[in-house]
């Protein structure tokens, strides 16, 4: 498989904007126009151009083949993401891109995602994209943090939405714990290919909680901010 | 952005194919070496005379071709998924030959051992030929552990060998331009 990408001085695409939906007070979607010839594998990122600025973000097909979807978490004092919460619809948007090799490769071994936060931005592109049948792990403080949870819950064969706040406030049919406290007690031992997808901490320990509990599995893994 | 992800603190690493592995795995030592190299590169062109103008660009062009290289060899052979980040154009050899005939013209015939040194930029040159040499030992160990590796890596193998030769060009030429004499070895 060759994956897009690899020119070393691409030049930026230009888009625009075509609409943002907030999720939560501080995460939102931005809809873009897909522009004309633009193709990637889903799982890939694209960085987002901000006069000097380039943040990264990994891009999601939109709901019909015209456009694309970012999911942005508003960064106190980040300076892209602020810019993309703020600025008016239609605004162009220059962007590098894709990048990156985060992508789903079948195998015999079961895939288990793990995703926090705006980590599970690879995991929608995926599921947009047809991947079924994985084992989804997926962790927030609240239930509201668990963005594109009905695209991802109905493509998984195991959806686990493992909450990390006060129990009480955990709905049925909810885990109540981190993601790796789901690892470390409730996933069978076994070969997986572990997909990890969020903030460093999460990927760090489920990487110590795979070493220790699931030695001959594969990991890969993108850090999310 | 934070670099470290703490993955690794217990001493294993992750491979792009996503096995995890020992750091002291002879595949680590391979692309862990081409690293090294890719680095002491950067110093030889820190260190190039003004007249090296095309040295510097071919040293650019291969710091970019050992990139390529390192993710190949951290790549293992039993996925052919993983095709995209474990090609590299074998025409990449060619190129370095290339280099290595046009500095050859300009250099007299040698007919002695010589010594490395001479201009910093020759002396890195010759520390650089050594790693290179170190990395291309540890590729052929990462086949002989992995042999399923032994398509991919061809190339990169190949281009290793060629690349020795053109550091140890490279450190005469710059010496030569830079009219700084070569030591010939002398037998004690």
């Amino acid at each position: 498989m060759r994956l897009p990408s690899g020119d070393p001085s691409p030049l930026p695409h230009t888009t625009r904007i075509t609409g943002r939906q907030w999720l939560s007070h501080d995460t939102f979607t931005l809809n873009l126009e897909r522009p004309p010839g633009f193709c990637f594998v889903a799982g890939q990122r694209i960085g987002i151009l901000v006069g000097p600025h380039e943040r990264d973000y990994s891009l999601i097909p939109g709901k019909t083949p015209e456009g694309l979807e970012l999911l942005v978490r508003s960064v106190p004092g980040g300076f892209v993401s602020s810019h993309l919460s703020t600025c008016p619809l239609e605004d162009p948007v220059k962007f590098t891109g894709p990048s990156g090799h985060f992508i789903h490769r079948p195998s015999t071994r079961a895939a288990v995602l793990v995703a926090t936060g705006t980590g599970v931005a690879p995991f929608a592109a995926m599921c947009r994209s047809g991947l079924r049948g994985f084992v989804m792990l997926h962790g927030g403080h609240a239930s509201r943090d668990l963005h594109y949870r009905k695209l991802v819950e109905s493509a998984a064969a195991l959806y686990v939405p493992c909450l990390s706040g006060p129990s009480s406030s955990s709905p049925e049919g909810t885990f109540s714990g981190r993601v790796t406290r789901y690892l470390q007690s409730r996933l069978d031992a076994g070969e997986y290919d572990f997909y990890l997808a969020g903030r460093r901490e999460m990927v760090a320990d489920v990487v110590a909680i795979v070493d220790a509990r699931f030695p001959s599995s594969r990991v890969y893994s993108e850090i999310f901010f | 952005m934070k670099i470290y992800t703490g993955g690794g603190d217990r001493g294993r690493t992750s491979l792009f194919s996503g096995e995890r592995i020992s750091k002291d795995d002879i595949r680590v030592e391979a692309y862990g070496d081409v690293d090294e190299l890719n680095s002491l590169l950067g110093a030889v062109i820190q260190f190039l005379p003004q007249a090296c103008g095309d040295q510097n660009e071919d040293l650019r062009a291969i710091q970019s071709d050992l990139f390529r290289i390192g993710a190949c060899l951290a790549t293992s052979g039993e996925d052919p998924s993983f095709e995209d980040i474990r090609s590299f154009p074998e025409d990449r050899t060619r190129f370095l030959e290339e280099a290595i005939d046009r500095m050859d013209d300009e250099l007299p015939r040698l007919n002695q051992f010589i010594l490395p040194g001479g201009h910093p930029a020759a002396s890195w040159s010759h520390v650089a030929r050594c790693v290179c040499r170190r990395a291309e030992r540890h590729t052929v160990r990462t086949i002989r552990q992995s042999p399923s590796d032994d398509d991919a890596y061809g190339a990169p193998l190949a281009y290793l060998n060629r690349l020795s030769d053109y550091l140890f060009v490279l450190a005469r030429f710059v010496n030569r331009v830079t009219e700084t004499p070569d030591t010939t070895w002398k037998k004690a």
